[in-house]
């Protein structure tokens, strides 16, 4: 072999063991990219029905001066308990009924003021998921919403917005009889 | 006498110096351009298997087929399967799916030299329609507590498009026998997924989001009628 060829074939030796090099670097940084894994579950994943009280003489957002307790047909849990000052109230919705029965009770030791009236809410489930790292939730689409109970305390209950899902926004109002 | 000596080296030079530069340039010039057409390959992806030997969440096993003109453009399909089984971090939740994936782009070798190393450079557009399953075994109603109501969501359709930006090299390991690697920016264009949810893992894009990296390992075997040929010249470039 002359002396050209072997520094010749000396290169390419040295070169393909710097490729073989790169390859087995490549391969490894493959794997790593290929395997990164990062959990992005949303912050907020409760999902809450909004409720909030209204006046019907003026349209405005309003206070509630009474305690308010809310308890839910189906469970014997209460949704909310004495609750004074009250603007707005997140309460959770059932997974498989077509139509939650709320029961909001109205109490003021001092009126002498003890009411409840019953909400309807019909509606449709629709589970969720963002991956198989979070949990998994129920949404919800509003499509009725009706009471009943004492005369001269509700004026109307509307829907605001009928989709329930993670964005916490008012989905039901409650136009209350207030006196000016 | 003296004056008429040193204008004469002085005119040698300069004409030296004029000359110097096109005696390069002819130079580089002497590599021959290789045939318009020259072969066909056929290539695996070594990094699916062995992720799946692993028992990795994820794994995609790929071929892919290439035509090559002049050894520098590099117009390729790709045809893969990715598969991907997935049970959630401390809770019950599973993901399954398994669907073909298509990929068609090209390929552009920046090496000017025939020698049997490229460097590319390439684009790809990547397409998927694939079904996916979701399920949560202890998925129950906190308040209510309605029994058995466990979430079994099978078949789920989505659909997805996307784009890929790659660049590596590849070498000449033995008569008709390349290895290549390249790395991949994958940026997503269009997906359609079902209302319950999006998929955890989209085939041959990874795991979903509005862009991912990836990776491939690529075993190569050149095939084709102009293939011996231009090996035998690439040896005796690789001798000059």
């Amino acid at each position: 072999m002359r002396k050209t060829d072997k520094v010749h074939t000396r290169q390419l030796r040295k070169g393909a063991r710097g490729i073989g090099m790169a390859h087995c670097l490549m391969l490894l940084l493959s794997f790593v990219l290929l395997s990164c894994e990062s959990i992005d579950c949303t912050l907020n994943n409760v999902v809450t029905c909004k409720y909030a009280f209204y006046s019907s003489s003026d349209g405005a957002a309003f206070t509630l001066a009474d305690t308010l307790s809310i308890t839910a047909e189906g469970t014997d849990s209460v949704l909310y308990n004495r609750g004074s000052k009250v603007k707005s109230v997140s309460l959770p919705m059932s997974y498989w009924q077509e139509t939650d029965t709320l029961n909001f009770r109205f109490y003021n030791r001092e009126t002498g003021l003890d009411a409840t009236i019953a909400i309807y809410i019909k509606k449709s489930n629709t589970p969720h998921f963002e991956s198989p790292d979070c949990p998994t939730t129920m949404f919800h689409e509003l499509r009725e919403v009706t009471y009943r109970g004492e005369q001269g305390l509700v004026d109307s209950v509307v829907i605001a917005h009928p989709s329930v899902n993670y964005a916490s926004k008012e989905n039901i109002k409650i136009y209350l009889h207030t006196a000016d | 006498m003296r004056q008429r000596r040193i204008s004469r080296y002085i005119c040698t030079l300069l004409i030296s110096l004029l000359c110097l530069p096109a005696g390069a340039k002819e130079k580089q010039e002497v590599i021959p351009p290789a045939p318009l057409f020259c072969g066909v390959a056929v290539f695996a992806d070594l990094t699916g298997p062995i992720m799946k030997a692993m028992g990795s969440k994820f794994n995609q096993m790929e071929v892919g087929a290439r035509l090559n003109f002049r050894d520098h453009y590099f117009p390729l399909c790709e045809l893969g399967i990715g598969e991907s089984d997935r049970e959630g971090l401390g809770n019950s939740n599973q993901f399954h799916t398994r669907a073909p994936y298509f990929r068609v782009g090209m390929d552009y070798n920046f090496n000017k030299k025939h020698n049997g190393n490229r460097f590319m450079g390439g684009l790809r557009y990547g397409f998927s329609a694939f079904r996916y399953d979701f399920s949560d075994a202890a998925f129950a109603d906190p308040v209510w507590g309605m029994a058995g109501e466990s979430l079994n969501l099978e078949g789920l359709r989505a659909r997805t498009q996307w784009l890929e930006f790659s660049v590596g090299c590849e070498t000449k390991l033995w008569s008709i026998v390349r290895l290549g690697w390249n790395l991949r920016y994958k940026a997503r264009l269009h997906q359609s997924v079902s209302h319950y949810g999006e998929p955890y893992y989209t085939p041959g894009f990874g795991k979903n989001g509005s862009s991912a990296f990836g990776g491939t390992v690529n075993l190569i075997f050149d095939i084709g009628r102009t293939t011996k040929k231009h090996n035998k010249k690439d040896n005796e470039n690789i001798r000059k």
